[in-house]
């Protein structure tokens, strides 16, 4: 077990690291053929991570409602439409097949026998035969709409995802709504974070501050509509695209060469095993 | 191995002015003047050489050739199979589209002696099946093809025989030498400097701001009786930030334990969750303190971006942790989550190597750890001889970097200086170009 | 005067959002049509489309989700008409997950876009043949390689579930090495894996399209040329709408260039409240040196 849950990832990250990093230098039909492979695991195992994150908040959001942690009901919520949204995604925009009437219609007779029962089982013992009877129907209701209705109009593709079915509306009136809004609120911070903590206090604060305020004004219409300086053809475009073209890539040229440099040492130590941090419990 | 045949069916003509080395920063070399070709006559290719292509896997040849040609130029080849002449491609290419010897450092080396002469890359050729479909036969190692261009001016068209080339597979790319060297050079001084650091553990590390305010964040977080919030960033493990991030959660949940303070960590992966579990129970259990452990402090929240964000701030404005750590990779939340632990007043250390938030955090955070000492925290807050080795060897690295730019930025000024007056033509600078161009 | 300044400097974020919240809406509900033009970053993007030939393929990312929809969204239709304008074959693909609902709503409204008399703009354009959208693959750069060695074998179907190496599309064009550009639309780090994955190892040009906060990273390539263009922000997108005549296409003033003016106003505002807060800056600083010395 200790092998299996420590000695085997390192000797698959040496042997994975140290043949993706020799295949890079091999051109030969084998050598792609390995990378071909490699690849196509390394899509597997992404939409495997999908899953894997979705699993594990279904099971987040179950324990805490199983639980009645605080704020369970939330996670009833979370849970609810969650189903609803998968759920949705199985039906097309033009749901029309016989299969789907006949099944509702199916379900809707279950559900009324079931009222029946429920309504006269007090005055009529016998009104619990009616309960095989609406039992049959449902399961015959909840097969035609779960398995033959989907087969019908090839649902569990992607067929399903066009705009005008549930799902795209859900996507478009919720989920892009919602995102677009979060978002939005990053104008709010913005400028209150500019108010409150761009102050000149030091020189390098006024020279981030300066530039600031240039590229701001350079890179909307209003930098180009105040003018050029008198005398000259600069307006505020060409000095804010001087100073992204010049002083900002040389500052993000350094970071990014002293970051890249740190990931090719990460990556080394976690290829000769030296850095074992991904498997958790340190060293 | 590169077989090379070389035929020239017509006359050669001279060459179109050369454009030697282009000196960075300068103009760029002139293209050889469009030639007028008159109605109906179709331009003459010179200088052709039919080769395999080098360090492949054996399925294309290379058509390097020199013409005059203009905007109505059109260049096609095709291939000999089974008696028939099959083309490569359905529309020919424009001749000025054609990639340069001169642009082909990989096949042709830094100063080849005809930098403007055309490539035409043959790896395939087009057939149709018995229903009309377009069928794409790739060109295969070991066999040998016979080729001709065909040129295509307007609508008048003319065939030239190539000659035979026979493709090679490759086990060894050429062209990667000097990546390869870097790499197994820089890889050396890495694990050199690991083990110097295991015999002599006390390697300097300049100060770190952020990463000394640590014990005081959380020493401040235990006096007033508030917890500490430790965000891994919104990544997964695979992204080497996050692997950094979770390696100095590790180092906080010590000091966390020792001073018996509460640290919540929610978490953006699940699986990231996991390992923060482990990774902080094992610091409890170092600590001594494994009976403080709560396993319900490090959680998963959401994989959504802002879902992730707002239920963060939420718990910020309710459980008012007195520091936050905000380590690992953000994208646009990082500005509210660094803004809500600002309003609450918590002392906030960040770390990120995504260098588009990296202005956000600066200006809303009391510390913030810019790009590779994010790597670097880990190392100067455990000491441990694997991370400060693994540190120096960077430095190495850098300086190496540092020393390439500023020689190259000199060769490249005098490279300019003596194309403007006129003098070094003459020298060979081919291992000069080898040195200062960007590693392939 | 000194409360004053002090009460403006601890001013109640509420109020500047209210001011944010009116210099965002007013223009939008009357825009001043500030003139602008396109710079020399995304005219280089342009250009390098306008100059591939009929009949290229170009292979378009669409990286982005709603968030930031605003920023890159209208970029990917002016793409696509300029594209199809050039009767350019685009391959269209998605690396996020939140991505293909967009791509495919960005590639239908081109699709059923009509002329002034009700005529398609493009019409006969058959998929498979002139374009392809392949939908959303999960991998990030595993995915990059994969359609570096082959489209069909990483994505056997498109997104309507038609098989690609059926597809005549694919079988001209079977591998990343075959397009002419990679065009990436992203509000995510993705260019950066782009580049070495894709274009630099299929020696293939390519141009960025990204948001605002994100463009200023992308610079250092620009400059080495590994990107021939760069479309950053709002303003870039407005810049390509323009340069793409996209008002006369939609017949409306395009999405992203209606966005200018609110944009204008609150980076007006912006510079505005740190000129003013370093002002009063500066004035409580001076008082308090005053209280020092007097002790």
């Amino acid at each position: 077990m200790v092998f299996l849950k420590r000695q085997l990832p390192v000797i698959l990250a040496f042997v994975a690291g140290i043949v993706l990093w020799a295949q890079f230098y091999i051109p030969s039909k084998a050598s792609q053929q390995v990378l071909e492979v490699f690849t196509r695991w390394a899509i597997i195992m992404s939409g495997g991570a999908l899953v894997l994150g979705l699993l594990s908040s279904v099971h987040y959001h179950w324990t805490k409602v199983a639980l009645r942690k605080p704020g369970f009901g939330f996670s009833i919520v979370t849970l609810l439409t969650f189903g609803f949204v998968a759920i949705s995604g199985w039906f097309p925009a033009k749901p029309v097949s016989w299969s789907l009437w006949v099944s509702l219609v199916f379900l809707g007779i279950a559900a009324l026998l079931c009222i029946a029962y429920l309504v006269r089982r007090s005055r009529d013992p016998s009104a619990a035969r009616l309960l095989p009877v609406a039992g049959l129907l449902a399961a015959l209701g909840l097969l035609g709409a779960l398995v033959i209705y989907p087969m019908q109009l090839k649902m569990f593709t992607t067929q399903t995802i066009q705009p005008g079915s549930l799902f795209d509306w859900i996507f478009l009136h919720v989920f892009v709504a919602l995102d677009a809004t979060m978002f939005s609120l990053l104008a709010f911070f913005i400028a209150s974070a500019a108010f409150r903590a761009f102050r000149a206090r030091t020189p390098e604060a006024t020279a981030l501050l300066i530039a600031g305020c240039i590229v701001m004004l350079g890179r909307v219409p209003v930098g180009e509509w105040l003018g050029k300086i008198p005398h000259t053809q600069i307006d505020l475009p060409a000095i804010a695209s001087w100073i992204l073209n010049n002083p900002n890539a040389a500052a993000q040229r350094g970071i990014l060469l002293g970051v890249i440099l740190s990931q090719v040492a990460i990556s080394l130590r976690i290829i000769f095993g030296i850095e074992r941090t991904y498997m958790g419990g340190g060293d | 191995m590169v077989t090379v045949c070389a035929m020239a069916a017509c006359a050669q003509q001279p060459a179109g002015p050369g454009a030697g080395v282009e000196a960075a920063g300068a103009a760029p070399a002139t293209s050889p003047p469009r030639a007028v070709i008159p109605a109906g006559e179709v331009p003459v290719p010179h200088n052709v050489v039919l080769m395999d292509r080098p360090n492949d896997d054996g399925s294309a040849a290379l058509v390097v050739f020199s013409m005059a040609g203009d905007e109505a130029t059109r260049i096609g080849a095709e291939v000999l199979v089974d008696g028939q002449w099959q083309k490569c491609v359905l529309r020919p290419q424009r001749l000025d589209v054609l990639d340069r010897v001169g642009k082909s450092p990989a096949y042709f080396g830094w100063s080849p002696p005809n930098p403007d002469d055309r490539i035409l890359t043959v790896d395939r050729y087009l057939t149709f099946d018995e229903h009309g479909e377009l069928v794409t036969n790739d060109l295969a190692a070991g066999h040998t093809y016979s080729v001709r261009l065909v040129v295509h001016q307007g609508a008048a068209e003319r065939s030239f025989a190539v000659g035979d080339v026979t493709l090679h597979e490759d086990w060894f790319s050429t062209a990667s030498v000097n990546n390869l060297v870097f790499c197994v050079v820089f890889a050396l001084i890495i694990l050199g400097f690991i083990l110097a650091a295991r015999r002599n553990p006390r390697l300097f590390i300049r100060r770190i701001q952020g990463l000394e305010a640590v014990d005081e964040a959380i020493g401040r977080a235990t006096e007033m009786g508030k917890p500490v919030l430790h965000i891994n960033g919104l990544d997964s493990l695979a992204t080497l930030s996050t692997i950094a991030a979770v390696n100095i959660l590790g180092r906080i949940a010590r000091r966390v334990a020792n001073y018996d303070s509460t640290l919540l960590v929610p978490c953006f992966d699940p699986v990231v969750m996991t390992v923060s579990q482990e990774v902080v129970k094992n610091a409890y259990l170092e600590a001594g303190r494994p009976d403080s452990y709560r396993e319900d402090h490090i959680f998963f929240l959401t994989d959504q971006q802002f879902s992730y964000t707002a239920s963060t701030c939420g718990i910020m404005m309710r459980e008012r942790p007195a520091a936050i750590f905000l380590l690992g990779m953000f994208y646009a939340e990082s500005l509210m989550l660094a803004e809500t632990g600002n309003s609450i007043g918590a002392i906030q250390i960040a770390g990120t190597d995504a260098q588009a938030q990296l202005p956000f955090f600066i200006t809303t955070c009391d510390y913030t750890l810019i790009g590779e000492e994010l790597y670097a925290a880990s190392a100067y807050l455990s000491r441990e001889p694997m991370l400060l080795g693994s540190l120096k060897g960077q430095d190495v690295g850098k300086a190496f970097v540092m020393v390439i730019i500023v020689v190259g930025t000199l060769l490249a000024t005098i490279g300019l200086f003596a194309a403007q007056h006129g003098f070094g033509q003459h020298f060979n600078w081919q291992w000069l170009n080898q040195l200062i161009t960007p590693l392939v | 005067m000194r409360s004053a300044v002090t009460a403006l400097l601890n001013v109640d974020r509420r109020i500047i959002y209210t001011i944010v919240l009116l210099c965002v809406a007013l223009p939008l509900l009357f825009p001043l049509k500030i003139k602008f033009s396109p710079t020399r970053e995304v005219r280089d993007a342009y250009d390098d489309i306008q100059a591939l030939e009929p009949g290229s393929v170009v292979l378009i990312s669409c990286d982005y989700g709603p968030a930031s929809m605003p920023e890159t969204h209208p970029m990917f239709i002016a793409l696509l008409h300029q594209c199809f304008r050039l009767k350019l074959r685009p391959i269209i693909l998605t690396l996020v997950p939140d991505g293909p609902g967009l791509a495919l709503r960005g590639l239908r409204s081109v699709l059923e876009a009509r002329d002034e008399q009700g005529n398609l703009l493009y019409p006969d354009l058959k998929p498979g043949v002139d374009y392809s959208y392949l939908g959303y693959k999960p991998g990030g750069q595993a995915v990059m390689l994969g359609i570096g060695q082959s489209f069909t074998v990483t994505f056997p179907q498109d997104y309507a579930g038609d098989s690609t190496s059926q597809q005549p599309l694919f079988k001209e064009v079977p591998a990343l090495g075959d397009v002419a550009y990679i065009f990436d639309i992203a509000s995510v780090g993705l260019p950066e894996f782009w580049l070495p994955y894709a274009a630099a190892r299929e020696k293939k040009p390519m141009s960025v399209s990204c948001t605002a906060v994100s463009v200023a990273q992308y610079y250092p390539y620009y400059a080495s040329r590994q990107f021939h263009g760069l479309v950053g922000g709002m303003k870039g997108t407005a810049e390509y709408e323009l340069l793409t005549g996209m008002e006369q296409i939609l017949r409306r003033v395009p999405d992203a260039t209606r966005g200018m003016d609110a944009q204008s106003l609150v980076h007006i505002f912006i510079v505005l409240s740190i000129v003013i807060a370093n002002v009063l800056f500066f004035i409580d600083r001076r008082y308090k040196l005053a209280d020092r010395r007097t002790g």
